[in-house]
């Protein structure tokens, strides 16, 4: 018995002793990263604008392309509005379409990454899918309650600018 | 093919090599570009002879200065269909694609791509880090308009 505890003393010892970012599942963080940021267009693709207020959980903070910023439910409720008033009178259908994602990780729990996307809608006269906008995304992103969320997204809009003065 | 223990986060780091190429491209900084060549990487478009090390940054600091990046502004890279395969624990390769996405109408700044291309990879890790040994760029045009009767 004394055997098997000092066995157990030594086994517990050397679990303490692994770091915690050893021991998480990089591989699996990394597909629930991805499937993150794959449900911020997928939800406003949707109109599940609830759905998309809990990928920013309670506290999470969305600044938008025009720098309009709202945080946790109140991120779904402000991209209600958005689509609501479609400001850009675009049809539809329209998606989302992500690229160059790569995500890097501060910490078991945190993780930050950068992506892009194009938002492709249907051109008027011919209908066929057009990138109408362009958007660079910066993200900081925590576990919480095993969850993946949005700490903070950062979109900055790459195109549509007012023409640069001449 | 290999398997080897480090692959996940090799190709991490490969993946962020690859999206890297452009980034700096789209932020202007060549000399940052330059840096993923080494010393000895070769940049090899699909004809003519491949530019080495530092002076891939100085091409494509000339390229966008003088040639046709320069005047459809902004513009940026979106990167496809990646493939990565390891050789060696030290050496891979890769092939993926890219379209150049510009706003050629300065009034409406309208999204067009101006270039497709594919690339060819060979890569190399060196002192930790993985870099390009050699890309080769391959361009996909249509050719000239078909002349209608």
């Amino acid at each position: 018995m004394t055997r098997f505890l000092r066995f157990l003393a030594l086994a517990l010892l050397a679990i303490g002793a692994i770091p915690a970012h050893a021991q998480r599942n990089e591989a699996r963080d990394r597909a629930d990263i991805h499937a993150l940021l794959m449900a911020y267009g997928a939800t406003l693709d949707s109109r599940d604008f609830d759905g998309f207020g809990k990928l920013f959980g309670e506290d999470g903070v969305y600044v938008g392309g025009g720098g309009r910023e709202a945080k946790g439910a109140a991120a779904g409720e402000m991209m209600r509005q958005v689509f609501a008033n479609n400001p850009n009178g675009v049809g539809e259908p329209n998606f989302h379409l992500f690229y160059n994602e790569v995500v890097t990780f501060d910490g078991p729990d945190r993780a930050r990454a950068t992506s892009m996307s194009l938002w492709m809608v249907p051109d008027q006269a011919t209908k066929r899918p057009t990138p109408l906008l362009a958007g660079r995304y910066e993200d900081e992103l925590v576990r919480k309650n095993g969850k993946w969320l949005f700490a903070r997204r950062v979109v900055k809009s790459v195109t549509n600018r007012p023409p640069e003065a001449k | 093919m290999t398997s080897h223990a480090t692959e996940m986060e090799d190709r991490v780091a490969i993946h962020a090599l690859l999206i890297e190429y452009g980034a700096a491209l789209d932020r202007r900084d060549f000399d940052g570009f330059a840096k993923l060549f080494g010393e000895d990487g070769a940049y090899q478009l699909s004809t003519g002879a491949a530019t080495i090390g530092p002076k891939t940054g100085e091409m494509m600091r000339e390229i966008f200065a003088t040639g046709p990046n320069a005047t459809a502004v902004p513009n940026f890279h979106l990167f496809f269909n990646e493939l990565i395969w390891f050789e060696t624990p030290d050496l891979a390769r890769s092939t993926s694609a890219c379209l150049f996405m510009t706003t050629p109408d300065q009034e409406t700044r309208k999204l067009s791509v101006a270039v497709a291309a594919t690339y060819d990879d060979e890569l190399i890790r060196e002192n930790g880090t993985w870099r390009f040994k050699r890309r080769t760029l391959k361009p996909l045009s249509n050719g000239p308009a078909t002349v209608k009767p």
